[in-house]
């Protein structure tokens, strides 16, 4: 089933997949809240609320997006949110601990989201404007360097809460592994850019152009 | 062998810089646009 954004999924198939997901999210939520482990309960929590955002961009500000888009972002927060739980098939160690391709993965997924809204916003401000004037050269370089520059600003956000935390004696909410481990996330997120920049053409100028007629809605109303 | 911790500080220094570099940026535009609207000139006038 391919529908005609490209997308493998119908509308009604991936509206489903999203409602699924932010139910096992909730259930996510609420297992770190019972057994009181703040890490799964905040990173759930975060995540779940995400996943509304583009029901309340839409209803706000008229920005709908692609079911495919909608789906990207929960699948995100659901594999970030998963990864901090406990499973009892792993021994009781959250997929974050025991397999070592999940915090890659969860990286290059989320750096492709940060790489996208990067790039709808930037063909958006393109759009609205004759002063903005990307080449795609530019555009592959910029989106790429965006998305390893807020992989260092996660990394140093993992950081300083575990110095925060370890300082307050309280629960890591987000934890480094070591020099490899954050080097690692680094590649990863260059990798979920460099995917964006390349294919991000295919998929994201409807977006782009809903955010470019907002942007000229908004100088309008000036 | 460098530390993770090693690592965190340059990054750190780096963002401060980084911050720091964007705001003097800001405000050096901000004060061109300004003398540009004084001189009666339409260059940037946009932001």
């Amino acid at each position: 089933m391919i529908n005609e954004r490209g997308f493998p999924l119908t509308g009604t198939v991936g509206r489903a997949i999203v409602r699924f997901l932010q139910v096992l999210m909730a259930l996510i939520f609420a297992a770190g809240l019972y057994y009181g482990n703040a890490g799964v309960a905040v990173n759930a929590g975060i995540g779940l609320v995400v996943t509304f955002l583009p029901g309340i961009l839409e209803r706000r500000y008229d920005l709908t997006m692609s079911v495919g888009i909608v789906l990207w972002i929960t699948l995100a927060m659901f594999l970030h949110a998963l990864g901090t739980l406990p499973l009892p098939g792993l021994g009781f160690l959250s997929p974050y601990k025991a397999v070592w391709w999940w915090d890659h993965m969860t990286h290059a997924l989320s750096s492709s989201l940060v790489a996208g809204a990067a790039y709808a916003t930037t063909r958006a401000l393109e759009e609205h404007t004759e002063y903005v004037n990307m080449p795609p050269k530019f555009t592959f370089v910029y989106l790429l360097v965006f998305v390893m520059a807020f992989g260092v600003v996660w990394e140093l956000l993992e950081f300083y809460i575990g110095v925060v935390a370890g300082a307050f004696g309280t629960a890591k909410v987000l934890t480094q592994y070591g020099l490899d481990d954050t080097v690692l996330d680094l590649v990863y997120n260059t990798l979920g850019g460099l995917l964006v920049a390349i294919f991000g053409t295919a998929h994201l100028s409807g977006l782009s152009g809903q955010l470019a007629d907002q942007f000229g809605g908004e100088s309008a109303n000036r | 062998m460098a530390t993770n911790e090693e690592l965190m500080i340059v990054f750190t220094a780096a963002a401060v810089a980084g911050v720091v570099a964007g705001l003097l940026f800001r405000w050096y535009f901000r004060r061109q646009l300004a003398a540009n609207v004084e001189r009666g000139t339409d260059e940037g006038v946009m932001a």
